[in-house]
């Protein structure tokens, strides 16, 4: 089987539905974050979702036409950062792949490499595009690492990751708990979700 | 009908490529300028559009550009910093790059906003479909926004539900984080029941991911529009470029 044939087969009409809901999921995830005033995102439950179910190519494909819908939308910082989503979706699908989405402690731990990693990507948006604030209450953090003397660069790279560890690892611990209830009449042909059921 | 509403989605789209690297050649106070010509033109072309327009771009806009320019120009450490209060500096340098980055801003949620306002979904749908893209990627760009706002009421009515079992909201944060899988499982375990529906119909109607087809009412698309669209992309290439080519020329 060819690469091309491999990427087709994972998008077949199942797998397009889903990235379809996954991407209205991200979205309205800001809105339960509005009401229920927590100081985190939560808007990757659509991508994670789809990183677990259907694989690495599907994770990033929800995770990067989400932030490019969503800046079509309302936000067009969001759609900057259209690299960074789909980072997380296919570092989802590659730890899903390699076994650590199988016990709470490894999704504990995928929640942290998966902040890591969209780290290295959205701090050179942040810093080369926006001049490191990108008007999000995150930015009051920036402006305390610099008054601390620290450089706008390591300034950016620590509010990024202090404030997406936590928001990962709950995504990810959320998402897992409900792919691992999910009655097998939703999840038949959904190939990679073998790799965190066992 | 409008010369807005009657662009070929495509155009427009492409239109909002092309704007989204000119703004990066302009100084701050031209890009706030080209944000309010961009308005302006939307508002006369099609006044029914207008003011639903400027509203929207208010409401996107405002709180981003205030917290942008305080943040630039009070608390950030720029080399010109003046001491102000306490902590607090102003700096020129940190003013001009909030303005510039809240004006590039601002452009481009005025174009998108009246992209997105002007083209119905399934317009959308319709003509990327009829340009031979991908069914897939056509699917995946309209479907979200067709099905984005019954999502937002079912999350309305799956708050009411969780309130009605007695749930509320507030609380300490661990309460609050309870909340989201409240929340949240219910709309993954129905979005995904809708997901297999939907799946179901798109095969029965020989929907599939990649093979071309054509489309039964083709959205109106004109020979010169082709040419606008190659151009516009062309130049959005050469513009990212010449501002690469600028950054780095300073940074040497």
């Amino acid at each position: 089987m060819t690469e091309a044939v491999a990427v087709r087969e994972q998008f077949n009409t199942r797998v397009l539905t889903l990235i379809a809901v996954a991407i209205v999921i991200n979205i309205v995830g800001g809105q339960i974050n509005d009401a229920l005033h927590l100081p985190v995102f939560l808007d990757s439950f659509g991508t994670i979702l789809v990183g677990l179910l259907a694989g690495p190519i599907a994770g990033g494909a929800a995770g990067l036409l989400t932030n490019l819908i969503w800046g079509l939308i309302t936000n067009p910082v969001a759609a900057a950062f259209a690299p960074v989503a789909l980072v997380i979706g296919v570092a989802t699908g590659l730890l899903a792949r390699f076994g650590l989405f199988r016990q709470i402690w490894q999704v504990v731990i995928s929640g942290v490499i998966i902040a890591a990693v969209l780290t290295v990507v959205a701090v050179p948006i942040q810093v080369y595009l926006f001049g490191g604030v990108t008007g999000a209450g995150s930015d009051f953090a920036v402006a305390y690492f610099s008054q601390l003397g620290q450089t706008l660069f390591s300034s950016v790279a620590l509010t990024v990751f202090g404030s997406n560890v936590a928001d990962k690892v709950i995504t990810a611990v959320i998402v897992w708990l409900i792919v691992k209830r999910l009655p097998e009449r939703l999840t038949h042909g959904f190939s990679h979700l073998k790799y965190t059921r066992g | 009908m409008s010369v807005t509403l009657e662009l070929n989605p495509r155009t427009k789209l492409a239109a909002l490529v092309w704007a989204a690297s000119f703004v990066l050649l302009l100084p701050p106070l031209a890009s706030w300028g080209f944000a309010g010509l961009v308005l302006a033109v939307v508002w006369g072309i099609s006044p029914q559009l207008g003011p639903r327009l400027l509203r929207r771009v208010l409401e996107v806009t405002l709180p981003f550009s205030a917290a942008v320019l305080l943040v630039q120009t009070i608390f950030l450490r720029h080399p010109d910093a003046e001491p102000l209060y306490g902590p607090l500096n102003f700096s020129r340098i940190g003013f001009e790059r909030g303005l510039s980055l809240s004006g590039r801003v601002t452009s481009v949620v005025v174009l998108s906003l009246a992209t997105l306002l002007s083209t119905p979904p399934a317009s959308l749908l319709r003509a990327l479909d009829a340009a031979g893209w991908p069914p897939a990627l056509a699917y995946l760009i309209a479907s979200p926004l067709l099905i984005l706002e019954s999502f937002k009421a079912r999350v309305q009515a799956i708050r009411h539900a969780q309130q009605t079992r007695g749930w509320r909201l507030g609380g300490s944060p661990l309460k609050r984080l309870r909340g989201v899988f409240l929340l949240i499982s219910p709309l993954i375990t129905t979005a995904l029941i809708e997901a297999d529906q939907r799946s179901h119909v798109l095969a029965q109607r020989g929907f599939r991911a990649f093979p071309r087809r054509t489309t039964l009412l083709p959205v109106p698309d004109a020979a010169w529009q082709h040419w606008v669209r190659l151009a516009l992309v062309s130049l959005s290439f050469v513009q990212l470029g010449v501002v690469s080519w600028i950054w780095l020329q300073s940074k040497i």
